[in-house]
């Protein structure tokens, strides 16, 4: 009996921890390039969602869509980039996050207006099969988003790594000055970083919408993946399949054992909970660069 | 500060002094006036824009001693006024406080409570600082509502009734105009001399480098987390009028979207001039007034006639409004208008 509520729970923990994963990899890809924290990463989770929604409801092949969602997010990341961030090249680190901040009410609001509030079914682009694992069901669609998260994740770790444009956008990351004076295009290496960022997104979507109900209010999943984020370190990026996988398991153990105690605060409440304490003990995550400000 | 030519100081308190001429003085007085006045000549939907954007001036003005002054960013600052309009209509409603307590105990409570969440500006600061301070709006808004019933009201929020001074029973929103606006004025006079204080000072020197700060002998983990203290006094004194004026305390009003307008007024008004945090107020809160006007005919216009679009159109314009002024007038609204108080005194010369 305990071990299947314990298999339970590390299946459930682990297939949202893939999510919050999948957008915590969105707030590492933009700030190891830039150094701009972009708290509107739900927000353009949530666009991928819709725009692909528009696209299959054209009509059109799945992978199709999805191929055009990712274009489209491609574009958006340039054009946040091109008409956001370049002109804010210099300022501090908190004009640009509040830039951002003025983004997430852009997107959000544009997203309310364009496809309305009411929830609307993400078709199956995974599959519907479940597996029985022992007495636990284990959904396909799950299975494999998971994958192609970890997948994305380790194919993003290995280009930031070791090719010489991912190096180049690292080498953005620790000085504009510096890089910039060493030949390295700053702003085509922000506007490459949130492009991928976008296209990212169009792939947590597709990954984890599929067979849900959804409305604009998915991009609060972007809030629970802060603790991921910051638990990885914000420069690491293989860490935050690590740091998801700690919150989802550990959120999905709160739901199953703290929720009935709590109506199901502690869930809620765990993420942000982990979230002070990182900030409190360990600032700059497991993988992170130790390089936080101290007074 | 630019001076009318032959306005000059003989002394040092005249030198100080924030209302220096007979002018200033006589705009103050009329400002005032007007400011009393304004329900006999407004409709009541505008009345109730005022004493909603009087509320707001006070919170805002809490969060520029936060931000524009001490340079902590906050994205949590309508949880705290959360907090003060819960604490506030628990004194009012369990424990039958009369009026003016009841905002007091929210403020005091709200302070406290900003207090234990700008503690880790001991450690850290910088956007970091920040996701603190959103991580008290998501504890705010999932926790209060699944505390016991009888503590805050769970899902239903805590119904105020009309406040009673001197035996009259204020119920109307006139009665709630000339409620808020003596705790508006009150409010700015405080934050103005706030910041032309000691503490203000000493905020302003942790802004601008708290190393040097500490060097010369301001204990700056003090004022860091001193300065969440007034900030969240500030927002509980303005979320317990709110709970007065909505006659209800309610989780749902204190969102982080809130938040973040706040922000955005900070932004476009000015950071660290209280004449800024007014003027973005004021902006702002007129411009979602006309946009809730003005949403219903563009929804007609939109294909799918949707209804409901005031909401995300203020979220759009008002993101567009904080990346315009980032971009283009990171000094806000109040350098826009001490350019133009200059250019009006040297008027017809340049310079």
């Amino acid at each position: 009996m305990l071990w299947e509520t314990l298999l339970r729970v590390l299946v459930s923990g682990i297939a949202n921890g893939a999510i919050y994963a999948s957008v915590a990899v969105g707030f590492s890809i933009i700030y190891r390039s830039g150094k701009v924290f972009n708290i509107a990463q739900g927000e353009m989770l949530m666009l991928a969602t819709f725009m692909a929604m528009t696209f299959f409801g054209m009509g059109m092949n799945h992978w199709v869509a999805l191929a055009l969602t990712a274009t489209a997010m491609g574009l958006l990341g340039l054009g946040v980039e091109r008409f956001v961030l370049r002109p804010l090249v210099g300022q501090s680190e908190m004009a640009l996050f509040m830039a951002t901040l003025g983004l997430l009410l852009v997107l959000n609001g544009l997203g309310v207006i364009m496809f309305g509030t009411e929830p609307r079914l993400f078709p199956d682009v995974l599959g519907t099969e479940r597996w029985l694992v022992g007495t636990v069901s284990i959904k396909q669609s799950a299975v494999l988003g998971t994958a192609l998260v970890a997948g994305s994740v380790a194919g993003l770790a290995w280009f930031f790594r070791s090719t010489r444009t991912g190096l180049f956008m690292t080498a953005v990351a620790e000085s504009h000055q510096i890089a910039r004076s060493l030949g390295v295009n700053v702003q085509r290496s922000i506007g490459l970083s949130w492009a991928i960022a976008g296209v990212v997104a169009t792939i947590s979507a597709a990954a984890f919408m599929s067979g849900r109900s959804v409305s604009p209010e998915i991009a609060s999943i972007a809030f629970v993946a802060l603790p991921v984020v910051l638990l990885s370190g914000l420069e690491s990026i293989g860490g935050v399949m690590l740091g998801g996988i700690i919150v989802g398991v550990g959120q999905s153990m709160a739901a199953a054992w703290l929720d009935p105690y709590t109506e199901g605060g502690a869930s809620l409440l765990f993420p942000f909970a982990l979230m002070m304490l990182i900030l409190l003990f360990r600032p700059q995550g497991l993988f992170g660069w130790k390089r936080v400000e101290r007074i | 500060m630019y001076r009318a030519c032959g306005s000059f100081s003989e002394t040092y308190s005249d030198d100080m002094a924030l209302m220096r001429t007979r002018w200033q003085w006589l705009a103050l007085a009329i400002l005032m006036v007007g400011l009393v006045c304004y329900p006999l000549v407004a409709s009541s939907g505008w009345i109730r824009f005022a004493t909603i954007t009087g509320i707001t001036i006070i919170s805002v003005l809490g969060l520029q001693i936060l931000v524009g002054l001490t340079g902590q960013v906050s994205v949590g600052q309508s949880a705290f006024m959360g907090i003060g309009a819960y604490f506030g209509a628990i004194a009012a409603m369990k424990f039958h406080m009369p009026f003016p307590l009841p905002i007091l105990v929210g403020a005091t409570g709200a302070a406290i409570v900003g207090v234990l969440f700008g503690l880790p500006a001991a450690r850290i600061k910088g956007f970091y600082l920040a996701l603190t301070t959103l991580a008290a709006q998501f504890v705010f808004q999932f926790t209060i509502v699944r505390l016991p019933d009888s503590w805050f009201g769970g899902s239903a929020g805590i119904s105020v009734a009309p406040p009673v001074i001197f035996g009259v029973q204020i119920n109307s929103t006139v009665g709630f105009y000339y409620l808020t606006l003596p705790f508006t004025v009150l409010a700015v006079f405080a934050a103005l001399f706030i910041m032309r204080s000691r503490v203000g000072r000493a905020l302003i020197s942790v802004r601008d480098n708290d190393l040097a700060a500490e060097v010369t002998g301001i204990n700056v983990i003090y004022y860091k987390v001193a300065a969440f203290g007034l900030a969240s006094f500030f927002a509980g004194l303005a979320g317990g009028l709110l709970a007065y004026e909505n006659k209800l305390a309610h989780f749902e009003q204190f969102t982080l979207f809130e938040s973040i307008w706040y922000l955005g007024m900070l932004i476009v008004g000015g950071m660290g001039s209280i004449l800024g945090a007014v003027l973005g107020a004021v902006s702002l809160r007129f411009v979602q007034e006309i946009l809730a006007l003005v949403s219903p005919r563009m929804a007609e216009l939109l294909p799918g006639a949707r209804y409901d679009i005031a909401f995300p159109m203020i979220n759009v314009v008002l993101g567009v409004l904080i990346i315009v002024f980032l971009i283009y007038q990171p000094r806000g609204l109040a350098h826009l208008y001490r350019r133009g108080e200059r250019y009006a005194r040297v008027w017809p010369f340049p310079y």
